[in-house]
């Protein structure tokens, strides 16, 4: 495990942004995916 | 009030809401027969949830003794990865159901978690993938866990096309529970593939095991997965039954007394 952190790259952030804005983009993805298929039989 | 309390009272009242509408709509003879869509007020609590999660995570939660600041992944991957075995075991909860019942109610539900649970393994595989490159330094590597969890959406994914493929509804319905329970096999295999095979994924931590610091905010972020998880698996059941009523057969005119 150490040896794994220790070759770790600097740019740990964008990593964790990116991450971050995944849940976000697929929950707005699908939600906008229900809103469609709602309509159509609504 | 401490953080882990908070949290803890937070998935207490999301969980409880859900369980009393499902008793209320089992009580009132159908969900349709609900005054309201329940699972409205459930999904913007689960925005809310995962707002504060997020922040918590980013900037509440101490960084990981080993990982640093990479770390902070762990607190949208893992909790992708509970919803997405969770999701799949209502699937095959729901295809049990319309197995020994037939009711056509199951198939709906069936249909529902297994599209959302492809969603979540599909958005699991992918920050693994963003987890593993500073980590492990790959992008990816055919470590059991990795394999089982992309057989598992394989599988799932496989169930969705069956369904496109039958237009009977009912051969449809059968077909998608035999195949989802078939599908679920490979669910246990996706949990303790970390334990059976030794390998490069870790295996589950439990809170004896981390820090309490990071508990609560690994908790704060699953119980806002779940939240916004049975908010889709109540719109999607919805366009499910929507679709599956427009499909039936018109009904026939009154018949016609014919006198000889």
């Amino acid at each position: 495990m150490i040896v794994i952190a220790q070759g770790m790259v600097t740019d740990a952030w964008s990593y964790v942004y990116v991450s971050y804005a995944i849940p976000w983009i697929f929950f707005s993805g699908y939600s906008l995916y229900l809103y469609s298929r709602s309509r159509e039989n609504s | 009030m401490d953080p882990t309390t908070v949290v803890l009272l937070i998935g207490l009242a999301g969980i409880s809401y859900s369980i009393a509408m499902g008793i209320l709509a089992l009580v009132r003879g159908g969900e349709t027969k609900l005054p309201f869509a329940w699972e409205h007020p459930l999904g913007l609590f689960g925005l809310l949830c995962m707002i504060a999660g997020q922040y918590a995570g980013l900037f509440i939660a101490p960084s990981e003794k080993f990982m640093q600041d990479v770390g902070r992944i762990l607190y949208v991957h893992v909790p992708a990865a509970w919803l997405a075995l969770l999701t799949f075991t209502f699937a095959f909860v729901f295809a049990l159901g319309h197995l020994f019942t037939s009711k056509r109610a199951f198939d709906w539900a069936n249909e529902a978690a297994c599209e959302v649970g492809v969603l979540m393994n599909a958005m699991l595989l992918l920050l693994g993938s963003i987890f593993a490159k500073p980590t492990w330094g790959v992008w990816w590597t055919w470590d059991p866990r990795l394999t089982s969890s992309t057989v598992m959406l394989l599988t799932f994914v496989a169930v969705l096309l069956l369904r496109q493929a039958v237009p009977d509804p009912d051969r449809r319905a059968t077909w998608s529970s035999v195949s989802t329970v078939l599908a679920f096999v490979n669910i246990p295999v996706t949990y303790y593939s970390v334990r059976w095979w030794r390998s490069l994924h870790q295996i589950q931590s439990s809170p004896d095991t981390v820090a309490e610091t990071m508990v609560w905010v690994l908790r704060l972020n699953a119980f806002a997965f779940l939240f916004i998880t049975i908010w889709f698996l109540a719109r999607r059941w919805r366009v499910a039954r929507n679709f599956a009523l427009a499909e039936l057969p018109e009904e026939l005119p009154p018949a016609i007394e014919v006198k000889a």
